[in-house]
């Protein structure tokens, strides 16, 4: 008796016709203007040369085994990254949310150090552990005094960094997922004769498959555009992402660039195409009512048992070891560096008195802060919207569409849809109002937002499947607007994927250099641009070690972020807010056990999952 | 007064519901019964705007809503899921509707303890968490939101079926009284016909996407208008054609087109004749027997037709399985569909 | 009320955006009256600002009374976006690139011509911007290595041996990508000795052998790994550097470095400085003034004085760090024709990049 679903294109419930339609228009015109327009416009800049269409590209492209070999590398690694990635994910937040592991907080703690650790600095820390004079490599030359000091380089070493350092995105979507399972179909499962294996198989994984699917699009795509590992420990295994930014950088090299770059991109959509296409079959809507929170579950197996524990702490130590070597370093002096030899004759705190006492350190960091966040707020406020559309209209062409253009952002590189957006926009153009892009404060958070929306669109997309379609009939039929709907009802309940989405999202862009030395206003330096200035290896011979506690300064202070914005937001968020009102009105108060029981309780509907 | 006229729902070529035509007076309780997918659903949300209706006409008091927003329209719904806002306390959920009316927070405060009261919540219940309540308590708090702005007409959809039967039956006579008490209207949507008989002022029977029959619960249960009508509802015993010749040929009062389909209800066939009936004597065998407790049911074997015979337990009766039995069949009783 | 603190900051930041934008407006319109003439200040694009270059330079600047506002990266980055806003042109006066990157700036027209008085201190050969843009300091790519592994006698005498020479295989530092200036000029100390109009890319065949030879044997250095070290602990003794940098590392790192002067000279390279074409009607005078004083003898002695550095500017020349006197004596500049490499750079690095890399 519930109406078909490829007939709710026809209901009349989604949002209200006028601001709607406005929205649409909105849609349309922002999709020509920042995604189309400029876009196209850079492609036929790049493939037109000499007043004709040149295709040389592809023939320079050929000739070179350079280039195939590092196209072909990065889809090796895209593909066993999919399977390391995903089994290491899954296998840290099944062992610090779903099963009862001793000390799961301190595991937790290590595994979401990759939300902050990250790039080349993650990098670094793995070399300060398994390089030629790394930790560990000095251990194993007592025992095998024969062994190669370079072990650590190639293909593996790039699959073993990257497997570890690319979970950031389990931690926190399929940590959601886990979280909001319904512990009733659990419990089901397990009456109805299941072992722990089984209600794994048979109901975890099932239900946490949407969000699944889009870990293992992330995933390849992380493998794809894999940079800083391949050239920090990839040794003779180059991937294709370092040639397009070389390629990018220098104009008549460009088509080269577009082309790789498309090459990836659309092999990234051809994936998503693929793995989306049973997702629309699937029911994932939560059936039951009165959801129950997932109690930890012991493994009863004493041997797996032990094993589990065994390998969390394992990988606990390979998580945080890196990191803690990095921060330590960073009090190191330059001599200490180099020679990655920890000693407090090395010792030196100048580094950080430098950075920390110059005034004009702290103009950079804010705009970075203000520009990545305005632009993480909003990419993910205005994809919260869009999913919405996308998802009411799953089977309209249009929409369908409309989602796929949003993608556009991952078949250039970052650089290109920036100068796409000056070469369209280089004089006051009436489609913006009269403005121009060059020399504006504002392009440079636009385009940040501009490539957040892919990543962005893909995540609140899959949120949305555990959202319940009836609670925004039941605000509309109650009066709300449809725009308080959207901000009272349908926000709150996807806020611990939105936020979580504003932390990555700003993380990503704090430290940006490539877009802020293209796009920044002279008067708002960025971080990415004062860090090179200071930290330039050519003028500064300290610049690794200023570089160095850069990193872990700017770590400190994506690490305050996610805290305030993911931490105390999507808690907040699961909190609900009654509990003010319960001191003031309540002529019974709760007890103060009773308020526990109520502060971590989980929105039925609320996660992704 | 609520007044659909000629309503059509059509997806590209499917029509949801066609020529659906009905009247709900002020202060009834309507009920649109029907199996899945028969359209009762698509006519309710139709009249709530969710759904654009692609013909027809939804007139709320003389003025057609279906141009008026799901906002606009001021009605009350419970949903089948009960749709509670997750993110908010049960205070929250059943302020939300005041709150957009900006009510002044103190009358807001009132009005949802009143609410409370009426539907049996208490205060620290009203502090929880909506998916801290079970089932029955979250069902109380969507009425009680639902009716918080005092909306002269609530739909309901399927509000009862998630829950268990005692709490069904329990809540069913609530929603009845809370519905009598504050005289509103209410649209009902359900598949369980003892529900609808049970609270219902008028039944539309919808199969198919068409209306069947409306009428009274007795109307629809005595003289069931459809051979669809007549078996969805109650419990009818299907007659075959040599039951209906021998009826024929016993009884001089009625006769039945043998190329019709004739039913009679298990409560109709009676033991004994009724003082001044023309009921006919039909002797059959007695297959087995179910008790009750307050009544038991015969299955009876006549030819080809098996009848079930529900006779009030009063201890009058003994009847053996394995004998024969001569129960009474009146004609006026018996249900005569024509045609397909 | 947590929640609502949550739907408090998505508010006030989308609030903020708008009044980002608001802001944004103001300052292009500030900008826009600077293009006008009612606006002093001259926006620098510079990729000699770090390390404090900019603090510096803007002190002085203070001092002469200019109002100066600085767009800082690297060279590449300054190149590509001088040329992207091509229609729009931002900055008022770029200096800091080679004369390669200052050859494209003027044949795409973003040059305007003008003639400080100090060119009159130029040596004239060193000033081949036909008016255009002007040399400050210069800089010299050149081979070295390390005297404590590496002794005199077998130091490679030209770029080529290196290739040739099995015994160092492995030992001596080659580019790992292109991009950056210095790294360039290692592969044209070998491709300008090949020049030939015939040649692929006007580069004899002979030239993209030496250079695939060159870059297969050599060792090329992980992202992050310390070149110096390196070069320090013997595992890496021979390599390239700018002239500019060395006296700090011979410094910091406690080693001596010696240049190789092969028999076609070093290529040496120099920063050069030009006023950026805002179209016919744009008042240069401020922009001029700005050159002129920058490049002035006075400016350029202090500047190296207190970043390293050899002036072009002869008068300014003695206050040259000492070493780097030293290497600038011990070095010869080869001949190059700048226009021919800038019309052939970017597609001999493509071909490197894409063919001759390892």
């Amino acid at each position: 008796m519930s109406i078909p679903k490829w007939n709710q294109f026809k209901e009349a419930n989604f949002l209200s016709r006028v601001p709607f339609l406005a929205f649409c228009l909105f849609i349309g015109w922002f999709i020509f203007m920042f995604l189309l327009l400029p876009n196209v416009t850079v492609l036929i800049d790049t493939f037109w040369a000499d007043g004709q269409l040149s295709f040389s590209a592809f023939e320079r492209l050929s000739k070179s085994d350079r280039a195939i070999q590092s196209v072909l590398n990065s889809f090796l690694l895209a593909a066993v990254l999919t399977f390391t990635v995903n089994a290491v994910g899954t296998f840290i937040v099944l062992v610090t949310e779903y099963f009862d592991i001793k000390g799961a907080n301190l595991l937790r703690l290590g595994f979401m150090s990759t939300f902050v650790f990250s790039g080349m600095v993650l990098n670094n820390g793995y070399l300060y552990v398994y390089g030629d004079s790394g930790l560990l490599t000095k251990l194993l030359l007592q025992v095998f005094p024969n062994m190669d000091p370079n072990w650590f380089t190639g293909f593996p070493a790039v699959v073993f960094v990257m497997t570890f350092a690319c979970t950031t995105n389990h931690m926190l979507f399929l940590r959601n997922g886990v979280k909001g399972l319904d512990n009733n179909t659990i419990e089901a499962a397990k009456n109805l004769g299941s072992n722990q294996g089984q209600v794994l198989k048979d109901v975890v994984f099932p239900t946490l498959k949407p969000i699944l699917i889009t870990l293992v699009i992330m995933t390849f795509q992380l493998g794809l555009g894999a940079m800083a590992a391949p050239i920090m420990v990839g040794g003779d295994f180059e991937t294709i992402s370092p040639l397009i930014l070389t390629f990018t950088q220098r104009p008549t090299s460009r088509d080269l660039a577009a082309l790789l770059s498309m090459i990836l991109g659309i092999a990234q959509i051809v994936f998503l195409v693929v793995m989306t296409k049973n997702e629309k079959k699937g029911n994932y809507m939560s059936i039951s009512k009165t959801k129950t929170r997932v109690t930890k579950q012991k493994i009863t197996h004493p041997v797996v048992n032990g094993l589990v524990h065994a390998v969390s702490y394992i990988l606990f130590f390979i998580y945080t070891t890196p990191l803690v070597l990095v921060v330590l370093f960073s009090f190191m002096n330059l001599q200490g560096i180099s020679q990655s030899i920890l000693s407090w004759e090395y010792f030196t705190l100048d580094n950080y008195i430098n950075i920390l006492a110059d005034r004009n350190s702290y103009g950079p960091l804010l705009t970075s802060i203000g520009y990545s966040g305005i632009a993480a707020v909003l990419a993910v406020l205005f994809m919260t919207l869009v999913a919405r559309i996308v998802m009411k209209n799953r089977n309209s062409k249009l929409a369908q569409t409309m989602e796929y253009l949003f993608y556009i952002p991952w078949l250039l590189p970052a650089l290109m849809i920036a100068l796409g957006l000056i070469l369209a926009y280089d004089a006051p153009s009436s489609l913006l109002f009269g403005n121009s892009v060059v020399g504006s404060v504002w392009i440079l958070p636009l385009t940040y937002m501009i490539m957040m929306l892919p990543s962005t669109l893909r995540y609140i997309k899959g949120a949305y499947y555990s959202f319940d379609d009836y609670l925004e009939d039941a605000s509309r039929i109650l009066g709300a607007s449809s725009i308080r709907t959207f901000l009272q009802i349908i926000l709150p309940a996807l806020l611990p994927t939105a936020l979580a989405l504003v932390a990555l999202n700003f993380n990503t862009y704090l430290a940006d250099y490539d877009l802020s030395a293209f796009l920044y206003h002279s008067a708002y330096p960025t971080m990415g641009i004062a860090i090179r200035s200071n930290a330039d290896a050519t003028t500064n011979i300290n610049a690794a070690a200023v570089n160095l506690v850069y990193s872990v300064i700017l770590m400190a202070v994506s690490s305050v972020m996610f805290y305030l914005i993911y931490g105390r937001g999507s808690q907040a968020g699961e909190r609900r807010s009654g509990i003010k009102k319960t001191k003031k009105t309540l002529k019974t108060p709760l007890t103060e056990t009773e308020m526990s029981q109520v502060a971590p309780g989980k929105p039925a509907v609320g996660d992704n999952g | 007064m609520i007044e659909i006229k000629d309503l059509q729902v059509k997806y590209d070529d499917f029509t949801a519901i066609d020529n659906v035509n009905f009247e709900v007076k002020e202060g009834e309780f309507f009920t649109l019964l029907g199996p899945s997918g028969c359209g009762k659903t698509t006519t309710l949300r139709s009249i709530a705007g969710f759904i654009k209706p692609s013909k027809g006409s939804i007139e709320l008091n003389g003025k057609n809503i279906i141009p008026t927003p799901v906002e606009k329209r001021g009605l009350g719904m419970i949903f089948q899921s009960y749709a509670l806002f997750p993110t908010m306390t049960v205070y929250d959920n059943i302020a939300y509707g005041l709150k957009i009316e900006k009510h002044p927070k103190n009358k807001i405060h009132d009005l949802v303890y009143e609410l409370a009261q009426l539907v049996e919540l208490n205060n620290e219940q009203l502090q929880k968490n909506v998916s801290d309540l079970s089932g029955g308590q979250q069902q109380r708090v969507a009425i009680a939101r639902a009716l918080a702005k005092k909306p002269s007409t609530v739909l309901f959809d399927e509000p009862l079926s998630n829950l268990d039967a005692k709490l069904r039956k329990q809540l069913r006579a609530e929603l009845k009284r809370i519905q009598r008490e504050n005289g509103m209207t209410a649209i009902y949507v359900t598949h369980d016909q003892d529900e609808a008989l049970e609270i219902s002022d008028h039944i539309a029977v919808f199969n198919n996407g068409k209306i069947e029959q409306i009428g009274t619960p007795r109307e629809i249960y005595d003289r069931s208008a459809t051979e669809f009508v007549c078996n969805f509802i109650g419990e009818a015993n299907f007659l075959g054609k040599p039951l209906v010749s021998y009826l024929n040929d016993h009884s001089p009062a009625r006769r039945f087109d043998l190329d019709a389909q004739h039913y009679i209800r298990e409560e109709k066939i009676k033991l004994w004749a009724p003082e001044g009936s023309d009921a006919v004597p039909v002797k059959v065998h007695v297959l087995d027997e179910v008790f009750y407790g307050t009544f038991t049911t015969y299955s009876c074997q006549f030819s080809d037709t098996t009848l079930k015979i529900m006779v009030k337990e009063d201890g009058t009766a003994a009847v053996e399985s394995g004998k024969e039995l001569t129960v009474y069949i009146d004609p006026k009783d018996i249900l005569e569909y024509k045609g397909a | 009320m947590k929640k609502k603190w949550a739907l408090g900051l998505l508010s006030a930041a989308s609030i903020a955006t708008l009044a980002g934008c608001a802001s944004g407006e103001s300052a292009d319109t500030a900008g826009a009256a600077g293009e006008n003439g009612g606006d002093d200040t001259i926006l620098v694009y510079s990729n000699s600002l770090a390390d404090g270059r900019q603090e510096w330079i803007d002190e002085q600047a203070k001092e002469a009374d200019f109002d100066v506002e600085y767009v800082d990266a690297g060279g590449g980055d300054i190149l590509n976006r001088l040329l992207a806003e091509k229609n729009a042109p931002q900055a008022d006066v770029a200096f800091g690139m080679d004369e390669a990157m200052f050859f494209q700036l003027k044949n795409e027209g973003l040059l305007v011509e003008f003639e400080p008085e100090w060119i009159s201190e130029i040596p004239g050969e060193a000033n081949i911007g036909d008016g255009y843009f002007h040399p400050l300091v210069e800089q010299r790519i050149f081979m070295i290595h390390n005297p404590e592994h590496v002794s005199a006698e077998e130091a490679p005498n030209n770029w080529q041996d290196l290739g040739n020479n099995p015994d160092i295989a492995g030992q001596y530092l080659v580019p790992n990508e292109l991009g950056g200036g210095t790294n360039q000029k290692a592969i044209l100390s070998i491709l300008l000795q090949y020049v030939d109009e015939n040649g692929e890319l006007g580069i004899a065949q002979e030239g993209w052998d030496e250079v695939e030879k060159y870059l297969a044997n050599g060792y090329m250095l992980a992202e992050g790994e310390d070149k110096w070290q390196t070069f320090k602990d013997g595992s890496v003794p021979v390599g390239y550097h700018f002239s500019g940098g060395i006296p700090n590392v011979e410094e910091e790192y406690g080693i001596t470095i010696e240049p190789v002067n092969p028999e076609q000279g070093v290529v040496t390279m120099r920063e050069q400085i030009g006023i950026i074409n805002k179209g016919e009607d744009h008042d240069y005078s401020k922009a001029e003034e700005f050159v002129e004083w920058f490049g002035s003898e006075d400016i350029q002695a202090g500047f190296v004085e207190e970043f390293g550095g050899v002036p072009v500017n002869e008068a300014a020349f003695d206050s040259a760090p000492e070493r780097l006197q030293e290497i600038a004596n011990a070095t010869t500049p080869m001949d190059i024709d700048w226009n021919f490499v800038q019309e052939n750079l970017n597609a001999w690095m493509e071909k490197v990049e894409l063919e001759l890399m390892p």
